[in-house]
């Protein structure tokens, strides 16, 4: 609601103007010469303030109506309150008004009199009969005049007229012709040069009907009689000339006669003008008891809504605070009881908000700490379920998602029976779960590790599960990890150990079996009979090609099974690679063998055993896989670079034999595969697993000229992080 | 209602001649007759014409007639305002018949008029309410009887 003017300060200015102004109009309306010239401009002024008060009042009138009739809080009270302001400053004024109308018209009246109006209208016949009187008087005296002229000649006449008015008092003695036209004129003024004509209507009544006589303001002479007669020619055919002659009224005459008429007009023209006076006395009137009227109603509006304003405030505050707005403050009132409500009122919303805030503040700690375990779990590589007290699940961090392979957040609400027949492969899960829970209540003794096996998308995972009651009894917590991967790597090292163990304890007796098979050879080979002899040598050799061909299968076990700790170093490549090849050199003539080593090549970092170890194992492949063809060469190569420009170094074995077999292509650098009667099938991955150490790459594929290619990529040791060995799962195995 | 009007050159000015018969309404006479003075006002201009623009208004004159009765001779006497000489009339009618005919007014000087461009005057006649006593005044305002007014009658200057 719009608040106009704080203060009561406008009003009271406005109420003050129109006061002034009204003043000033009922002063206009009694004709006081001060104002009379301002009377239209005033009630000009009063109808517009009229109208705009009128406007103002319409608007909150519509307004407060509009209000009511939507319910606002407080409109009712304020139009109550309205209609009895109005109510009891409107009676009154109205009826000071009737009675001052009905004062005004009688006073009015009260000013005529018949009485006064007929002693003035008998005033003024008196002054005619006395002017009559000397009228006639008057027109004697000319009639001689005329006479005494009639016998003379226009000249003679024009001489006896400054005669003629001096004996007859006439102030002006004229003349005129039959043409009208003046012949001669005598005048007691002597200021005055031009005698004044009659007008022609006198001079045509003094020719036709007979002589004129009248009473006349001339000029500012004051007030004469005028005769006009004519005067007959002294020649008998002659036209009659006319004689005027002014006579002045004597001063006392003239001053009664003037007082006379101006008192008689004076009331003529009031007593005519009674009833624009009243009619303007009571528009006078009306528009002051208008202005007043519509100032009070206004006022009333104001002081109405002022009055209700702090109501309306506490109401709506009030809802507000039962919404739920707790802010709500509301404009501190005057110092009455009203202004106390509201000061109680803000007090208790303060109160209201403070408690408010604190729930609030305890909430987002709690919320805080919610969404803090949330974060946690999710981040957790453990699995975590809940359930409610009938076994309902209730939260499933992503991990249990991840870990069951299946979509447990659609599975929220749902008991673990229905989850069972779900998904069918978590059913062993789940029975391990409910057994568990079947065991007893108490607490500590459903608590425990457990190991269940589970089938999942990703295949079979062996689950650590345990399981504890929530505080309060209501529900569990299930907490399972996924130990797949430990028991495999436990598993593998297990094995390890097992195989190193017994490649120990075979190859322990290899020795003393093929020593004391040459011994047996050596000693008693030359003493047996020829064909025994035969047969002995070769029993004998048939033990020591046995014995050695376990011993290597023996020591190709070991070295898969046990990995020494890496040793890396930086080296040269180029160097090594000179080194072996000069070997196999000595030991294969028949084989050319070729180097082609890029210089200058970054050095590797890398254990310069299990690199002779690889190179080993690619060069024998590569003399098995030529050995028996013509013209066998082997060609190592060195370079720098790899496809981009991380910094590697390739090393590659090409030879001229027939190439990988196509029955193992694709797997020769899986253990145990091999083509070879005698072979092991770990060269290649023992190879494999050296540079994947080493944080490269090796690959095998034939060549398009013939012969079988195998590249190695190693890291070079300048660049920035180093080689850095690749976890596996063959690392697990020797830390276990 | 004006007759009839005329510009004329006289000399050294224009003056104007014109004829207007003041339609007095009964209100007015019966006012006349109770003694309330009449003011009635002529008004003449001179305007040049613009086109598009408004009419440039060169000269205005007002001429304020003051007409009074006297009970005692029953003379209507009308006051020129502005020259302050008065002059007498038995009758209505003959008051009627002077007062509303106008002769050699003079209204603006020929040298003011330039050659080039157009003009036209305009005359009309008028009660003057301000000058009424103020209770009759609201009724003069208000009532289409008292407003004595005859409207522009307006005319091209031809040279
Ligand atoms: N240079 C080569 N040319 C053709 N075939 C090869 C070559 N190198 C490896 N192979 C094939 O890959 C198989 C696996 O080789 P790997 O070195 O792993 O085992 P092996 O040589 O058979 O046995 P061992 O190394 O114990 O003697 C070989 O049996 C052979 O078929
Ligand atoms: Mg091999």
């Amino acid at each position: 609601m719009s608040r106009l003017g704080q203060g009561a300060a406008p009003i009271v200015v406005l109420g003050l103007v129109l006061l002034g102004s009204t003043y000033l109009m009922s002063n206009a309306t009694q004709d006081s010469a001060r104002f009379g010239e301002l009377y239209s401009a005033l009630l000009a002024i009063n109808a517009v303030a009229l109208i705009g008060l009128g406007v103002l009042i319409a608007r909150n009138l519509y307004h407060l109506l509009h209000q009511a009739r939507e319910r606002r809080p407080g409109a009712r009270l304020t139009v109550r309150m309205v209609i009895v302001f109005v109510v009891l400053s409107v009676t009154p004024v109205t009826i000071v008004y009737y009675f001052s109308l009905q004062f005004l018209h009688r006073g009015i009246d009260s000013w005529f009199d018949v009485r006064i109006e007929r002693a003035l209208d008998d005033a003024l016949d008196l002054s005619r009969t006395a002017l009559g009187v000397r009228m006639r008087e008057l027109l004697a005296q000319t009639a001689r005049i005329a006479s005494d002229l009639e016998p003379l000649t226009d000249e003679q006449a024009v001489g006896a007229l400054d005669d003629a008015r001096r004996l007859s008092g006439a102030s002006e003695l004229t003349l005129i012709g039959a043409n009208g036209r003046i012949v001669g004129s005598s005048i007691t003024d002597p200021t005055s040069v031009v005698p004044s004509r009659p007008d022609d209507t006198i001079l045509l009544q003094a020719r036709g009907a007979g002589d004129y006589i009248g009473l006349d303001d001339i000029g500012d002479r004051g007030l004469h009689v005028q005769v006009v007669m004519s005067v007959p020619s002294h020649e008998a055919t002659g036209e009659p000339r006319l004689l005027q002659a002014l006579f002045p009224v004597t001063e006392r005459m003239d001053a009664l006669a003037d007082s006379v008429e101006s008192a008689s007009a004076k009331y003529r023209e009031l007593s005519y003008l009674r009833k624009p006076l009243k009619l303007s006395f009571t528009l006078t009137l009306s528009i002051v008891l208008l202005v007043s009227l519509f100032t009070a109603v206004y006022a009333a509006f104001r002081s109405a809504r002022r009055m209700v304003a702090p109501l309306q405030d506490l109401s709506e505050g009030t809802k507000a605070v039962a919404g739920g707005d707790y802010e709500t403050q509301l404009p501190s009132a005057a110092r009455d009881e009203i202004g106390f409500l509201v000061a109680s009122f803000n007090e208790m919303t303060r109160q209201l908000k403070r408690a408010h805030d604190e729930t609030r503040a305890s909430q987002l700690l709690v919320e805080a700490q919610r969404a803090y375990l949330e974060t946690v779990l999710r981040r957790l590589s453990t699995g975590v379920l809940t359930l409610d007290g009938d076994r309902r699940l209730v939260t499933a961090n992503h991990a249990a998602t991840e870990i069951l392979g299946v979509d447990l957040d659609a599975m929220i609400g749902a008991t673990l029976d229905t989850l069972a027949d779900r998904h069918p492969d978590l059913a062993p899960l789940v029975h391990n779960l409910l057994e568990r829970f079947g065991q007893g209540t108490a607490q500590g003794q459903r608590e425990g590790r457990e190991e269940v096996g589970v089938a999942t998308p990703q295949g079979r995972r062996t689950l650590v599960c345990s399981t504890a009651s929530l505080a309060g009894g209501e529900g569990d917590v299930i907490v399972f990890d996924d130990a797949t991967e430990f028991i495999r790597a436990q598993r593998s090292a297990a094995w390890s150990e097992v195989a190193r163990r017994l490649a120990h304890e075979i190859k322990n007796p290899l020795t003393p079996i093929q020593l004391a098979a040459e011994r047996l050879r050596h000693k008693y080979l030359h003493k047996v009979q020829s064909i025994d002899a035969a047969q002995m040598d070769r029993l004998t050799r048939t033990i020591v090609q046995q014995v050695e061909s376990m011993k290597e299968m023996v020591n190709a076990f070991s070295d898969y099974a046990r990995t020494p700790a890496m040793r890396q170093v930086s080296i040269d490549l180029n160097a090594l690679v000179l080194d072996v090849v000069e070997l196999y050199r000595t030991a294969s003539p028949a084989v050319r063998f070729e180097t082609r080593l890029g210089r200058p090549l970054p050095a590797v970092h890398a254990d310069p055993d299990r690199l002779r170890q690889v190179l080993h194992n690619l060069l024998k492949n590569a003399v098995e896989a030529c050995g028996g063809g013509e013209a066998p060469w082997v060609r190592t190569q060195t370079r720098p670079g790899g496809a981009h420009d991380e910094a590697m170094v390739e090393l590659s074995v090409h030879d001229s034999g027939a190439g990988f077999r196509d029955d193992v292509v694709d797997r020769i650098f899986e253990p145990y595969v091999t083509s070879k009667p005698k072979g092991t099938g770990l060269g290649l991955a023992i190879a494999k697993k050296i540079v994947e150490e080493h944080g490269g790459a090796v690959s095998g594929r034939n060549a398009p000229g013939g012969g079988a290619r195998i590249t190695v990529l190693l890291p070079a040791a300048n660049t920035s992080h180093g080689p850095a060995p690749r976890a596996g799962a063959a690392t697990s195995v020797q830390d276990a | 209602m004006v007759e009839h009007a005329a510009l004329r050159a006289a000399g050294g000015t224009y003056v104007v001649d014109a004829r207007i018969d003041f339609a007095f309404s009964e209100d007015n006479l019966e006012a006349m007759r109770n003694g309330v003075a009449l003011t009635v006002i002529v008004d003449i201009e001179v305007r040049r014409e613009r086109g598009k623009w408004w009419d440039e208004t060169l000269v205005a004159r007002e001429l304020r007639y003051r007409i009074e009765t006297n009970v005692l001779t029953g003379r209507y006497r009308v006051r020129n305002l502005d020259e302050g000489s008065t002059r007498n009339h038995r009758s209505l009618e003959e008051m009627m018949e002077t007062l509303g005919h106008l002769e050699s007014v003079p209204v603006i000087a020929r040298e003011r008029l330039s050659a080039d461009a157009h003009y036209a005057a305009r005359i009309r006649a008028r009660l003057d309410i301000e000058a009424l006593p103020s209770p009759l005044r609201p009724i003069a305002y208000l009532s289409p009887r008292w407003r004595l007014n005859s409207g522009w009658f307006e005319w091209r200057i031809e040279r």
